[in-house]
């Protein structure tokens, strides 16, 4: 599928704009195929957690993790209600589409 | 939603931050051709039920005291296609991720004649804003310390990067307007 969302790069701009993601531990909620997942990385996040309820798209995501980020990023099949981390684990929650 | 809001609060830790990420609840464009040369062909009829329950979701968690509201962000996020194929895979994605909308078959077919026309390498183009909402999390101390009383909220609106509006919106200058400073010890004391 050629598809090319935001060539603008808005989406990072607002997000970089938004909070500072250097060296953060990140939560990913509805991470889908991982596009915003390695954006995040981009932004300098030191440990992503993402997360969806779809597992095909968990599989997805997880065949197009370019090694670069391997040691960053996780993808874990779940619901967005039960996390099952830790209480006060992650400095910053996104939710991608995800409400 | 409030359940996983919830759960974003526990596992946050204390003035961490949630980011709301979604597409605005305006009904997608659908054009060809990219940049200046982008013609509209259709406007989408997507139904915005789910956006409202979301935004209730949000209200209340902030009423809950568990998050107090912080940059507001809206930009556009064109989503660009090669094939008519492309276009049924994407609009296929969109339902899926919860967007309710009545059937879009005329729209298919309205595009597809639309995009015969046109000379081939033509591009498939969605625009439609997406909006960004960063909450703070409240530790239980702060919780208590607020009260009914709310930090101020700054709106950041960017159109295509061209346009920016910041407003801040000050809920104490609010206050001040109409008189009702009575849960603002601070403005009492500059009266």
């Amino acid at each position: 599928m050629a598809l090319v969302i935001d060539p603008a790069g808005n989406e990072v701009r607002a997000l970089a704009q938004a909070t500072h993601w250097r060296g953060k531990r990140v939560l990913e909620v509805g991470c889908g195929s991982g596009r915003l997942t390695l954006r995040l990385a981009h932004l300098g996040a030191a440990r992503i957690d993402a997360r969806d309820p779809d597992a095909k798209l968990i599989h997805t995501a997880r065949k197009n993790l370019p090694k670069r980020y391997a040691h960053c990023i996780e993808y874990h099949f779940g619901e967005a209600e039960r996390v099952g981390h830790q209480a006060n684990t992650f400095d910053l929650v996104v939710f991608s589409w995800a409400l | 939603m409030v359940h996983a809001l919830h759960e974003a609060h526990r596992v946050l830790k204390p003035g961490g931050v949630l980011v709301d990420l979604r597409p605005a609840p305006k009904h997608r464009r659908v054009g060809l051709g990219e940049r200046k040369r982008w013609r509209l062909i259709g406007v989408m009829r997507e139904k915005f039920d789910d956006d409202r329950a979301a935004d209730h979701a949000v209200k209340r968690v902030l009423r809950e005291g568990l998050f107090y509201p912080g940059t507001r962000a809206a930009f556009e996020a064109d989503r660009v296609m090669d094939t008519m194929q492309d276009f049924r895979e994407w609009l296929d994605d969109f339902i899926r991720l919860g967007k309710t909308m009545p059937s879009h078959t005329w729209f298919v077919e309205r595009l597809e004649r639309a995009l015969k026309k046109e000379r081939a390498g033509t591009k498939i183009v969605v625009r439609g804003p997406m909006m960004l909402n960063v909450m703070r999390k409240l530790g239980d101390a702060a919780i208590g310390s607020l009260g009914n009383r709310r930090p101020p909220q700054q709106t950041i609106t960017a159109w295509s990067g061209a346009r920016r509006l910041v407003r801040s919106e000050m809920k104490v200058g609010a206050a001040v307007l109409s008189g009702d400073v009575a849960g603002y010890p601070e403005v009492r004391s500059l009266r």
